[in-house]
C-alpha cells in the first residue's frame, strides 16, 4: 500500500475516533450558554453591586452631602459604633483630619476606591471654590487636545478584539490538538496497539496520518466552539429584536484571515509533529516527568498575546514573529497591526513551513523508535542521537 | 505444501543491551506449511517473530521473503503479511467491526471488502452479534478472537502468529487450531510461536525448537524425534522400587525420562526393541503395566536442553500428552 493511502486511512480513523457528534453538539450548547447568559449574569451582578447604596456614619456637623452611591449619617461616636455593630451603617468615616480621612469597616470594602474618588472630588470642588474656579472652567482647562491620527502604513485594525481572536484561535487549536494527540499516542502505547499497526504501515505514515486526522478533528472542534460563541452573540439580540452586533474588523479583511489560517496550518503541523514525537517517548502518562514538556507548544502560542500588551513593532516581538515556534501566533498579530508587509509575512511563513517539513522526518524517526519502547523512557540524549541519525 | 521456501532466515542475531536474544538463527518456512517456533519463555521466539513482522530489525544476518508473484525481498509488501503480536491490544472505546475494517484497510483491502470478510470471520468465531459492541466490553478471550481475525482477515501469503493459543480456553484453542489448518489448506504459510507443545504437535508440519536464542532441533516431527536420539518411549508400572542404575543398564534404554516410586518412563534408543528391555526389567522387578508410544515434543525438547521432566503421561498442567497409546 502506498504511503499516502496509509496516511489517508489513518487520518480518517483518527478523525472519526475523536469526532463525536453528540459531544460536538454538547460543546456548541455549553459554549453558547457560557459565552452568552453567564457573562450577562455576571455583568448584571457587578452592575447591581456597583449601584447599591453605601451608608456611612460621620461625626455630627460634618455636613457631607450624598455623593453618587454614598449616603452619610451624622452620629456621635458611641452611636456610630453601635450602628456599625448592628449593621445599620456600612462603615464609620472619621473626618478629624479632613486632608486624611480614615474609614472603619467590618470587612474589606470593594467600594473604598469609589469613596476615595467621591471624597477627592468633594475636596477638589472645595479648593476650586476657594480660588474662584467653577467646575466647567476646570473641565475646559483640563480638556485633551484633539489629535487626528492618519496611518500611512497598512494597519488593519487598532482594536484589541482581532488580536484576541487570532491568538485565542491558535491557542485553542494547539491546546485541543495536543491534548487529543497526547491521549491518542499514550493510550495506544499503554493499550499495546502499536505493534498491530506498525506491522501494517510505516511509523512515518502513522505519525503523518495522526497529525492530519487529529488536526482535522481539532478544526471541527474549534469551529463548533466558534459556533457556540456566535450563537451566544446572535441569539439574544434576535430574541429581543435588537440590532445584531457588528463583526470585528478582522472578519472583514480577507488578508488577515488568509494570513492567520496559513500560519495556523503551518504552526499546527509543526507543533503536532513535535508533540507526537515527544508523546511517543512517554511510557506511563500517570507518572512521567516528561508530561510538563508537552505544555510548551501552548506556551509558545501564548506569546502571541504579548501583542496585546507590548507594541507589535517591538524588537523582541519582531524576533518572535520569525522564530518558527512563535511566529504562527506572532506574525499574524504584526500583520494585523500593519507592522509587517507581505514580504516579511511570506518569509516568516516560509520559515515555519520549512521547519515543519524538516521536523516531519525527525519526528517520524523519534516516533518510530520511541513508540515501541515500553517499560522505560528514552533519555533526551538517546532522543538527540536518533535525531542526528535522522 | 510446496518445498519452495517462502521465508529464509539466515544466521540472524539480535541483542538487547546485555542479552543476546537471538543467536545466529537459521531456518526456512515453506509455502503452505505451518511452521512452529517452540521453546520456553525467554527462548527468543517473540524476538524472532517480531523481526519477521518487521517490528524490529536483526543486528546481523538476513531475512528473505519469497512471496508468490514477487521478487525475493528483505522488506516485503506489508499487505501480504499478517501479524498477531504477543503483546496484544485494541482500541477499547472503538467498535469491533469498524476496528477490523480499519486494520484490514491498513493492509490494503478496500473498506467494502474488509467489511464483508470481517462479518464472515465474526460469524465463524461466534461474534456476529457483537460486531457493533465496543471492544472494551468484550471478554479477554473474545478480544483475542478479534485480534486473531485482524491478523488473517486480509488473507496474507504469510501469517506470523505469536502465541496464538494463549488466552483461549481449550474449546477455542481447538477452534483456532482448526482455522489455522484451514488457512494452510487454502495455501497460506503460517509461522507461529508457542510453548503449548502438545497443541503444536498436532498442527505443525515442521518445528524449530529454540533454547536461549539458538536452534536446538529443527525439522518435521519425525525428523526432530530422530535427531533427538530417542526412539520408543515406555511407561512401566512396577510393584516395587528399582534404582536408577539398574534402569539405565537395561538393554536399549537411552535415558530415564521420569520416575515416581512405582512408575518409570524410559526412552529407548532408535531401533531398540521393546521386548528386550521389558524382559530385562522383569528380571529385577514385577511389571504391573506397560504402555509404549513415541516421545512427545516436550520430552524431546527437554531431553535436548537437558532439563527435568514431569510425571509419566502427564504434562505440567496434569493433562495427558499426545503420543500416548493404550496399555499393551
Amino acid at each position: 500500500m502506498s504511503h499516502w493511502r496509509a496516511v489517508r486511512e489513518v487520518a480518517a480513523w483518527e478523525f472519526r475516533r475523536f469526532l463525536r457528534v453528540r459531544e460536538l453538539l454538547t460543546t456548541i450548547v455549553v459554549v453558547a450558554v457560557m459565552a452568552g447568559p453567564l457573562p450577562a449574569a455576571i455583568g448584571y451582578m457587578a452592575r447591581r453591586d456597583a449601584e447599591s447604596a453605601v451608608t456611612l456614619a460621620v461625626p455630627p456637623g460634618a455636613g457631607l452631602a450624598e455623593a453618587s452611591r454614598f449616603r452619610f449619617v451624622e452620629l456621635p461616636p458611641d452611636e456610630a459604633a453601635s450602628a456599625l455593630e448592628r449593621g445599620e451603617v456600612d462603615g464609620i468615616l472619621d473626618l478629624t483630619d479632613p486632608a486624611a480621612p480614615s474609614l472603619v469597616v467590618p470587612r474589606d470594602p470593594r467600594w473604598a476606591d469609589a469613596l476615595a474618588a467621591a471624597l477627592g472630588q468633594r475636596a477638589l470642588q472645595a479648593r476650586l471654590a476657594e480660588v474662584g474656579v467653577t467646575p466647567d472652567e476646570l473641565s475646559a482647562l483640563g480638556a485633551p487636545v484633539p489629535l487626528e491620527v492618519n496611518v500611512t502604513g497598512s494597519s488593519r485594525s487598532s482594536g484589541v478584539w482581532p488580536l484576541v481572536v487570532i491568538s485565542g484561535f491558535m491557542l485553542t487549536l494547539v491546546s485541543t490538538g495536543t491534548a487529543l494527540l497526547f491521549t491518542a499516542i499514550t493510550g495506544e502505547k499503554t493499550q499495546r496497539v502499536t505493534e498491530l499497526v506498525l506491522s501494517a504501515i510505516s511509523p512515518q505514515a502513522w505519525i503523518d496520518g495522526k497529525v492530519l486526522g487529529t488536526g482535522l478533528s481539532v478544526v471541527v472542534n474549534v469551529l463548533a466552539f466558534g459556533l457556540g460563541i456566535g450563537l451566544a452573540l446572535l441569539v439574544p439580540p434576535l430574541v429581543r429584536r435588537e440590532p445584531l452586533p457588528t463583526l470585528p474588523a478582522l472578519a472583514g479583511d480577507p488578508g488577515v484571515v488568509v494570513v492567520s489560517l496559513a500560519f495556523a496550518a503551518a504552526g499546527a503541523a509543526l507543533y503536532f509533529l513535535l508533540f507526537a514525537a515527544v508523546a511517543a517517548t512517554i511510557d506511563d502518562p500517570a507518572t512521567s516527568q516528561r508530561s510538563g514538556v508537552l505544555t510548551l507548544p501552548a506556551l509558545f502560542v501564548g506569546l502571541g498575546f504579548l501583542g496585546l500588551v507590548i507594541d507589535p513593532g517591538n524588537g523582541v516581538y519582531r524576533f518572535l514573529s520569525y522564530l518558527p515556534l512563535s511566529s504562527p501566533s506572532a506574525m499574524p498579530v504584526r500583520y494585523l497591526a500593519g507592522d509587517a508587509g507581505a514580504l516579511e509575512v511570506l518569509l516568516s511563513l516560509a520559515l515555519v513551513t520549512a521547519t515543519a517539513v524538516a521536523s516531519r522526518r525527525a519526528a517520524g524517526r523519534v516516533f518510530a523508535l520511541a513508540i515501541l519502547m515500553t517499560g522505560k523512557e528514552p533519555t533526551w540524549r538517546e532522543v538527540w542521537r536518533w535525531l542526528r541519525r535522522a | 505444501m510446496s518445498a519452495t521456501p517462502l521465508l529464509s532466515v539466515d544466521r540472524v542475531s539480535k541483542r538487547f543491551a546485555t542479552v543476546l536474544a537471538v543467536d545466529e538463527l537459521s531456518f526456512e518456512a515453506r509455502r503452505g506449511e505451518v511452521f512452529a517456533l517452540l521453546g520456553p519463555n525467554g527462548a527468543g521466539k517473540s524476538t524472532t517473530v517480531r523481526m519477521l513482522a518487521g517490528i524490529t530489525q536483526p543486528d546481523s544476518g538476513t531475512i528473505t521473503f519469497r512471496l508468490p508473484g514477487a521478487e525475493p525481498a528483505r522488506s516485503p509488501d506489508r499487505s501480504r503479511l499478517g501479524y498477531l503480536p504477543e503483546e496484544r491490544g485494541l482500541y477499547p472505546e472503538q467498535k469491533v467491526l469498524p476496528t477490523l475494517v480499519y486494520l484490514a484497510a491498513l493492509r490494503g483491502l478496500s473498506r467494502a471488502e474488509a467489511r464483508r470478510r470481517a462479518e464472515a470471520w465474526l460469524e465463524r468465531f461466534g461474534l456476529a452479534g457483537r460486531a457493533n459492541d465496543r471492544l472494551g466490553t468484550l471478554s479477554k478471550g473474545n478480544q483475542q478472537k478479534v485480534q486473531f481475525i485482524a491478523a488473517v482477515l486480509h488473507e496474507p501469503a504469510l501469517a506470523v502468529l505469536d502465541e496464538p493459543f494463549s488466552g483461549f480456553d481449550p474449546v477455542n484453542q481447538d477452534l483456532v487450531s482448526t482455522v489455522i489448518r484451514e488457512l494452510r489448506s487454502a495455501g497460506m504459510t503460517v509461522v507461529l510461536s508457542a510453548h503449548h507443545m502438545d497443541l503444536v504437535e498436532t498442527l505443525a508440519d515442521r518445528v524449530l525448537l529454540m533454547h536461549r536464542g539458538r536452534a536446538v532441533l529443527h525439522g518435521t516431527l519425525s525428523e526432530v524425534r530422530a535427531s533427538s536420539g530417542m526412539g520408543k518411549r515406555l511407561d512401566v508400572t512396577l510393584s516395587g522400587a528399582v534404582d536408577d542404575a539398574a534402569l539405565a543398564a537395561l538393554p536399549g534404554v537411552e535415558r530415564v525420562l521420569a520416575r515416581t516410586a512405582t512408575t518409570v518412563r524410559l526412552a529407548l534408543r532408535p531401533g531398540a526393541r521393546v521386548g528386550d528391555a521389558l524382559r530385562a526389567l522383569a528380571d529385577v522387578a514385577e511389571v504391573v503395566d506397560v504402555r509404549s508410544g513415541t516421545p512427545t515434543l516436550r520430552e524431546v525438547y527437554l531431553a535436548a536442553v537437558g532439563e527435568g521432566a514431569f510425571a509419566p503421561g502427564l504434562d505440567a498442567a496434569g493433562r495427558r500428552e499426545e503420543g500416548e497409546e493404550e496399555p499393551a
